[in-house]
């Protein structure tokens, strides 16, 4: 897979303070991933993307956008990219048709019947002579989709599209946003709050913290970080955790703070961990199985990237 | 930036804006002429139901016309950052430069327009309702749009120019009031006691186009007249329409949305 977006050292001061919003970020967006920014309010991730867009200028570091990195290079790559950034922008005393078809002459692409095909992919053909300043927010957002889908582009960076809507509403976009990138091979770049909404869309994970890349990760690798681990709780942590590699062979654990020893991916039972140490003569005061979520794996990430 | 540019003209072809401009000042026009004529019946011997006294108003209002551009830019592009809109572009690959040339040629086009009807009810309505030659006022006028035109795209230029530096409309309407009237003003007055302060505001297109075109209504000729008044307006004029120009580029390079 090729890349489309690669960023190296990229960094943003605002002003001349000392405060960075975003500080040495590499990232790279490969063709066809659903590529999901995660952080806090702060944490860059607008910052990041109106760097991608052209919107604010890097105070150091690289940009390519289809391997170009000249800024007029850069402008130019960017018709192939369609982007929501805050919130979508438009005329409000213009009809939603009207808005669309002057995003199509901006954008330069040809017949008309563009407009009336993306008011179609985003269920918004209906509305089509409702002024802008008279939609919801749900149809403000498709309608956003809609202008930086004109044109087909090859990649989507959307800034929070998941914004002020409703349940049904963030399930829609999910499925519509899968949808374009399995059916035209769409590179989406998102970012969202909603952690448990972007486990279910995202195919690789970029974690920002305070303006630093904490991690960019794949699903598949984080799903297996995220997998099953054991806790248990004995009177002589360190005894057994000497037990663990010497009779189970088992070196991937942890042994938090309260003395809790998490084993993840347990190759055996929960029966086999608790008998190991009873076999010792160790008191077990706390056993559990647990699941690591996409939330608890970003506050840990968090807490990394503090550090 | 051709883009761009019929975008936004299909943006205001279809939107109320430059329109109600238009609307607003056709009224303006025939209702002067109106009241002229009407006078003519109150009074028989009212003596300025002419042509001439019709036309001359604007030209003893002539700094009117910077103060439209300013109203013109501020009506088509009101709250363009607060709407999105200009990151729109930005996003879809257009340059800031293409931006702001082309908000300004678009601006120009829609105000030329926009003066060409105004200035067809003005006249029409002056020779229907009026009395006195047309051709010879109508002259006058002419001459002095086209001494002024330089100075009223330099308004124009330089509206768009804070439009797009001020995040908010209000704040870049104050700001070119203060460039474009205030601070020629004040020059005039600081002038009165400072001689090369004085040369310099006389240089001033506000102050070409307000206090000299006044002077001249006391009795003498109109900048425009001789030809070193007229190369005196023209080089104002393009000195301010090269200068705003400038800085608005230089500034829109350097704008982050």
């Amino acid at each position: 897979m090729d890349t489309v977006i690669e960023t190296k050292g990229l960094t943003k001061r605002y002003g001349r303070t000392d405060v960075y919003a975003l500080r040495d970020v590499d990232v790279r967006v490969r063709r066809g991933d659903i590529f999901g920014v995660v952080g806090d309010n702060g944490a860059g991730k607008t910052t990041l993307f109106k760097l991608l867009c052209g919107l604010a200028f890097p105070t150091a570091g690289e940009l390519r956008l289809f391997d170009a990195y000249a800024p007029h290079d850069l402008e130019r790559q960017r018709a192939r990219v369609g982007a929501i950034i805050e919130s979508p922008g438009f005329y409000p005393a213009l009809s939603v048709e009207k808005n669309l078809e002057c995003c199509r002459i901006q954008k330069g692409v040809p017949g008309k019947d563009a407009v009336e095909r993306v008011l179609d992919v985003v269920g918004l053909a209906y509305a089509k002579r409702f002024r802008c300043r008279e939609l919801s927010m749900g149809m403000k957002q498709r309608l956003g989709l809609a202008m930086a889908l004109l044109g087909e582009p090859e990649v989507l960076i959307l800034d929070e599209p998941t914004n002020g809507l409703d349940p049904s509403g963030i399930v829609e976009m999910r499925t519509f946003l899968q949808r374009l990138n399995r059916e035209k091979g769409i590179t989406v770049v998102v970012s969202s709050h909603h952690l448990a909404e972007l486990e279910q869309l995202a195919t690789v994970y970029a974690f920002l913290s305070r303006g630093r890349l904490v991690e960019q990760v794949s699903a598949r690798v984080l799903q297996e970080r995220c997998a099953d681990c054991i806790d248990i709780g004995v009177s002589d942590p360190a005894g057994f955790t000497v037990l663990l590699e010497r009779e189970l062979h088992h070196e991937c654990y942890q042994v938090l703070p309260d003395g809790i020893v998490r084993i993840f991916d347990p190759s055996t039972g929960i029966e086999a961990y608790s008998g190991l140490a009873s076999g010792a003569g160790m008191d077990v005061y706390k056993l559990e199985r647990r699941k690591t979520s996409l939330e608890q794996y970003y506050l840990e990430m968090k807490e990394k990237g503090a550090a | 930036m051709l883009n761009y540019m019929k975008s936004e003209l299909y943006r205001i072809a279809h939107g109320t804006e430059a329109y109600l401009l238009v609307v607003a000042l056709v009224v303006v026009v025939l209702a002067a002429n109106v009241i002229l004529y009407a006078m003519t019946f109150v009074d028989p011997t009212f003596p300025y139901a002419t042509v001439r006294f019709s036309l001359s108003n604007l030209l003893g209002m002539f700094t009117m016309l910077f103060a439209l551009a300013g109203v013109l830019v501020a009506l088509l592009y009101a709250d363009d950052r607060k709407n999105g809109t200009c990151k729109n572009a930005i996003a879809h690959g257009c340059s800031r430069t293409s931006l702001f040339v082309g908000k300004c040629i678009v601006s120009v086009a829609v105000g030329l327009a926009s003066m060409a009807v105004v200035l067809v009810v003005y006249i029409g309505s002056a020779a229907l309702l009026l009395e006195g030659p047309v051709a010879e006022p109508a002259g006058v006028l002419f001459t002095a749009i086209a001494a002024g035109l330089p100075s009223i795209v330099a308004a124009v230029v330089l509206a768009v120019a804070l439009e797009g530096y001020f995040a908010k409309t209000a704040t870049a309407i104050v700001a070119w009031i203060v460039v474009v009237f205030v601070v020629p003003q004040v020059l005039a007055l600081v002038g009165l006691r400072i001689d090369p302060v004085a040369v310099f505001a006389g240089w001033l297109p506000t102050n070409i186009f307000g206090n000299e075109v006044n002077m001249a209504f006391l009795g003498g000729d109109f900048p425009w007249d001789k030809p070193f008044g007229l190369a005196k307006c023209l080089i104002a004029g393009f000195a301010s329409l090269a200068l705003f120009a400038a800085v608005g580029v230089w500034r829109a390079r350097k704008i982050e949305l």
